[in-house]
């Protein structure tokens, strides 16, 4: 019944050892003289079991990151470590590493091909992987099923017979379909209704548990990102600016920015609601950044010297780390 | 936020009772609705069948014409539409004109959708210097008029329908390999050909799976277009004695040999030039049709 091509790859370094390290990852785009440094220099880490969420505005380099790590764009420098084994050319293979590490995207409809049924998307990456048919149907129903569609029904029909919540979760069946261990959610929440989000939301969390998975969770609503995240990352032109434990980076943000993104939620408090909105202006052109910190234009605590020295990630708390020269001094 | 809610029935999502709708059955679905392309696909299927049903179905000899009864009107008697000016009967002649006409109208589009579709498809999948290269070289082709290009080269070929149908065949290539180059872009960056790529499927499994199937139909759909400005320029070849010689029937030509005889009988002089026009419309609102009907959002 098990199929040795198909099953969980097994655990190598044990828990303490991070499922995903990710140290110094760049993509630089365009030519000399206009390059946009969409990642800059990223380095964290995801821990066996656990969500790292990444939050920040558009075109920060959430998704640049995610399609980064998972092979789908070529890197301009740095290394990704899955398991403590190096991902590429004298490490693991990228075969072997793709079976581990799989994708849900945003956009529900573009990710599905029109042409297949919803039972051949979820079967495609199986069957390349040499699953029999018979054993392919199988996983088809059984992953059906765990992400709460009837198997019978769904498995012969195509994308634009499914409401936007049903092809989510076609989706994530299909991102299950190899048994990986971690799962890059980009945004995948973001096109759905309120009430359809928190069935898809709850659904993450029970898969979560029931195949042993990791997350790394991008998203720009922050209320998703507090509610499934146990670590929070938060992203600012290309860079990390802060990443801490969620509750302690909501409590008290570290970094400026963060207490901006913070503050521009919307209260469910009438006597709260702020008239003065909390970030103004756009994130400057990241063809040209600002120099020292590259939020100090737009930074309400602004100091001498912040457009001159560029802040490391220093400690807050433990497991809190922030980029701001304040973080440092206190 | 820890409290969503969940609004999900304890069971399974049941799906709609109805049954599920392949792609095409829904194409076919929404074609039977749109009566001006059924009109026209019958249109062009009654022609077919007459074209191909020629020497059954045909009054008179296409070749064996009279002096006596040259250039007789439109109603003459056991001659419906008249007759051409060396006697021959219209009705035979546009039957066997219709073979002519088809044949190079729909050969170098179906061989320029072959060709054009192929490298069209490389070179947006394959992006880089090589789909740098194609591009560049069908940019050069259409630095010249499609006609004159038609026209130059079978000039330089010689008459014939053979040499007509390779000019033509490679005045429809480049068009066809823009629309394919076009169309596999815009599906190639799309997230079901990412999250393929992220499964570690290879090339060929991606193109065959998730690219043919979603670029096919939008190319076919341009080259029947195609077909309309084929019949076309084929009649102006062979109009400016490029294409097919006399005494061969065929649409264009007739129109050339009857131009003398516009005083005379127009009506009769006519003829041709309207099958050619009904035939290229049929084909263009067909298209057109199609377009709509395999649309799946509409």
């Amino acid at each position: 019944m098990a199929d040795p091509l198909l099953d969980p790859v097994p655990d190598l370094g044990g828990p303490a050892q991070p499922l995903l390290l990710v140290q110094n990852l760049s993509r630089h785009f365009g030519k000399k003289g206009s390059v946009v440094r969409a990642v800059d220099g990223v380095s964290f880490a995801v821990k066996k079991g656990e969500t790292l969420g990444i939050v920040g505005e558009s075109g920060c380099g959430k998704s640049t990151t995610s399609r980064l790590i998972m092979g789908l764009i070529e890197p301009s420098g740095g290394e990704v470590i899955f398991d403590g084994e190096h991902v590429g050319p004298g490490g693991m293979p990228l075969s072997v590493y793709r079976r581990q590490v799989q994708m849900v995207f945003q956009d529900s409809y573009a990710s599905l091909n029109p042409r297949l049924t919803i039972g051949e998307s979820i079967g495609f990456a199986p069957r390349v992987h040499g699953l029999s048919r018979e054993a392919t149907d199988a996983r088809v129903r059984d992953l059906l099923a765990a992400v709460g569609l009837a198997p019978d029904q769904f498995a012969r029909r195509y994308p634009h017979e499914l409401s936007g919540g049903q092809r989510q979760r076609v989706n994530i069946a299909r991102a299950l379909a190899l048994r990986p261990r971690l799962i890059i959610l980009d945004e995948p929440v973001s096109a759905l209704d309120k009430s359809v989000e928190a069935q898809v939301l709850n659904l993450l969390v029970d898969l979560k548990a029931e195949f042993d998975l990791s997350y790394l969770f991008i998203s720009h609503d922050l209320n998703v990102v507090q509610f499934i995240a146990d670590r929070v990352l938060v992203m600012y032109l290309g860079q990390v600016v802060e990443i801490g434990p969620v509750e302690a980076l909501y409590r008290e943000a570290a970094h400026p920015y963060t207490a901006a993104l913070l503050a521009s939620r919307p209260s469910m408090d009438p006597d709260l609601r702020r008239t003065t909105p909390p970030l103004t202006g756009d994130p400057p052109n990241p063809v040209n950044p600002p120099s020292g910190c590259r939020f100090h234009p737009r930074c309400a605590v602004v100091q001498r010297g912040c457009d001159i020295h560029v802040p490391p990630l220093a400690d807050v708390s433990s497991g809190h780390l922030a980029a701001c020269v304040r973080v440092g001094a206190a | 936020m820890s409290e969503i809610a969940s609004t999900a029935p304890s069971g399974l999502i049941q799906a709609p009772a109805r049954a599920p709708a392949g792609y095409w059955s829904g194409v076919f679905k929404r074609l039977k609705r749109d009566r001006l392309t059924l009109i026209c696909a019958g249109i062009l299927l009654v022609m077919l069948i007459m074209i191909l049903a020629a020497p059954l179905i045909a009054p008179h000899s296409p070749y064996q014409g009279s002096m006596i009864r040259r250039l007789k009107p439109i109603g003459f008697p056991g001659y419906p539409l008249g007759t051409d000016e060396l006697g021959r009967d219209m009705v035979t002649r546009l039957i066997y004109g219709g073979r002519l006409s088809w044949l190079l109208g729909i050969t170098p589009v179906v061989m320029a959708f072959v060709i054009g579709g192929l490298l069209g498809i490389i070179a947006g999948f394959a992006g880089g210097w090589l789909g740098m290269l194609i591009m560049r070289v069908t940019d050069v082709f259409y630095a010249f008029p499609s006609v004159l290009l038609a026209v130059a080269i079978s000039g330089a070929l010689g008459a014939g329908i053979f040499n007509a149908i390779l000019s033509l065949t490679l005045v429809f290539i480049p068009p066809i390999i823009r629309v394919a180059e076009t169309v596999t872009t815009s599906v190639r960056v799309l997230d079901y050909v990412e999250s393929a790529r992220a499964s570690g499927a290879s090339v060929f499994t991606i193109v065959r799976v998730h690219v043919l199937p979603n670029v096919l139909g939008p190319i076919f759909v341009y080259a029947t277009n195609l077909i309309s400005v084929a019949m076309i320029l084929a009649s102006g070849l062979s109009f400016l004695g490029l294409g097919t010689k006399p005494p061969e029937a065929e649409w264009g030509l007739m129109l050339n040999t009857l131009r003398t005889a516009i005083y005379n009988q127009p009506l009769v002089a006519m003829l041709p030039g309207l099958c050619i026009f009904v035939t290229s419309i049929c084909f263009n609102l067909v298209s057109d049709g199609l377009r709509g009907a395999m649309d799946v959002r509409s």
